[in-house]
């Protein structure tokens, strides 16, 4: 009986500090989930160009998929980082403005859409090359795609050819928000583009 | 021999529910601590008492100009921050400012002992501004902010504009103007008395970039 009894009392001495150290305070841990009521869309990279040689035009078509949702505005930026000598060139679409330009799609122009933002920055010490594009749609009634829309091309001329041209989305610098004002959940696919 | 077995396994038990319960008490003490630490620096209302006035502080009388008002409308209000170098010495979160005869505003704090400050003013939806170097008098002082513009804008208040900012005001925008009410009156930009494409034109002059930042 006492051997029993002394058996009880030390699982219960178990039992007690397995609840303590396990689960403390566990029933007011009421963490949200953010991405509870978010939707799904996308912005990808894509080339007509399949496998560039040195000289050939290069260019890298921005896209976006809003999935059905209906938007307001998309932010993005683009990066492509390079080790040694400068593999590509951007080219300005628009000499009237300062600095170089991405070419966006006019087509959209016509569809209540403005590009407040669109800038195209070499930074020769830091070997990087960033492209920051942002695209307004003013119609009242918000915008939506289900299939893939190119928003702007970003014309380049092949200088060098490294193995692979790889260029990647800043994940805090590229969003889209919804025609409710929302911050989307976002799929963001990187432009890796193979040459021979 | 029984009964002190039975005191002794009694006592285990309790010492066990206490460690239990320290250790409890202990995790939820650093959750609160942890909660602390990571809430965001206040800008805004000065939780840390302010200096005294002393018998020799100012008044200050000050204009402002917010973008976009080409003639005055109604009240707005602004926050004001007092600094010297990184530390906050005074901060006035709210104070009224009434329009004036043209396209300027005008508000009025007090309290405010002598000496030179870098004075940030921010609108209701606007990037923060800095005017340096505002020496205080005791007396009455008069304060001209009109040079430079309140850039609107920020309308989640983080001192940015970027794209989140214009889709809160997007979501405002419909095919019928917006009639403006308590609620949403931020977003009324030019402060018409509607919340239209004329506010997103003003905002977009701004948006130059995929985050326009603050002074």
């Amino acid at each position: 009986m006492k051997i029993l009894e002394s058996i009880a009392a030390f699982f219960a001495f178990l039992a007690s500090l397995v609840t303590g150290v396990i689960f403390p305070g566990q029933s007011k841990e009421a963490v949200s989930n953010p991405f509870a009521q978010v939707k799904a869309a996308s912005i990808y990279l894509s080339s007509e160009t399949s496998f560039p040689t040195v000289g050939d035009e290069f260019p890298i078509d921005i896209n976006l998929n809003t999935d059905g949702v209906n938007i307001s505005a998309a932010a993005m930026r683009i990066v492509y980082k390079y080790i040694s000598v400068q593999p590509i060139i951007p080219i300005d679409a628009d000499s009237e403005k300062d600095g170089v330009q991405a070419d966006i799609n006019v087509s959209l122009l016509d569809n209540g859409w403005v590009f407040p933002v669109n800038e195209v920055v070499h930074d020769k010490d830091l070997r990087l090359i960033t492209i920051d594009l942002a695209a307004v749609n003013l119609n009242p009634e918000g915008y939506s795609a289900s299939d893939g829309v190119k928003l702007a091309t970003i014309d380049t001329i092949v200088a060098q050819l490294p193995p692979k041209f790889t260029f990647n989305f800043d994940k805090n610098q590229t969003k889209i928000i919804s025609k409710e004002g929302d911050e989307l959940k976002l799929q963001l696919k990187s432009g890796e583009f193979r040459v021979r | 021999m029984g009964t002190f077995l039975r005191i002794f396994f009694l006592v285990i038990l309790l010492g066990g529910l206490v460690v239990s319960l320290i250790l409890v008490g202990n995790r939820q003490l650093l959750k609160q601590e942890a909660a602390e630490l990571s809430m965001p620096v206040l800008t805004g209302p000065t939780l840390a008492p302010s200096p005294t006035p002393g018998p020799d502080a100012g008044n200050a009388t000050f204009t402002l100009r917010f973008q976009g008002i080409t003639s005055s409308r109604a009240e707005k209000s602004v926050r004001l921050t007092f600094k010297q170098g990184e530390a906050v010495i005074y901060s006035f979160p709210s104070i009224t400012v009434s329009p004036g005869a043209t396209d300027s505003y005008s508000g009025k704090v007090s309290g405010v002992n002598p000496g030179a400050y870098d004075v940030y003013v921010r609108g209701e939806a606007h990037l923060v501004r800095k005017f340096p170097d505002i020496a205080i008098e005791t007396g009455p002082n008069s304060l001209d902010f009109t040079e430079k513009l309140l850039l609107a804008g920020d309308f989640d208040g983080d001192n940015i504009i970027n794209v989140n900012d214009v889709g809160l005001l997007s979501a405002r925008i419909s095919a019928a103007p917006t009639t403006v009410d308590p609620s949403n009156r931020i977003f009324d930009v030019d402060a018409n008395g509607v919340i239209s494409s004329s506010d997103m034109d003003l905002v977009l002059s701004n948006y130059k970039g995929l985050e326009i930042l603050g002074e």
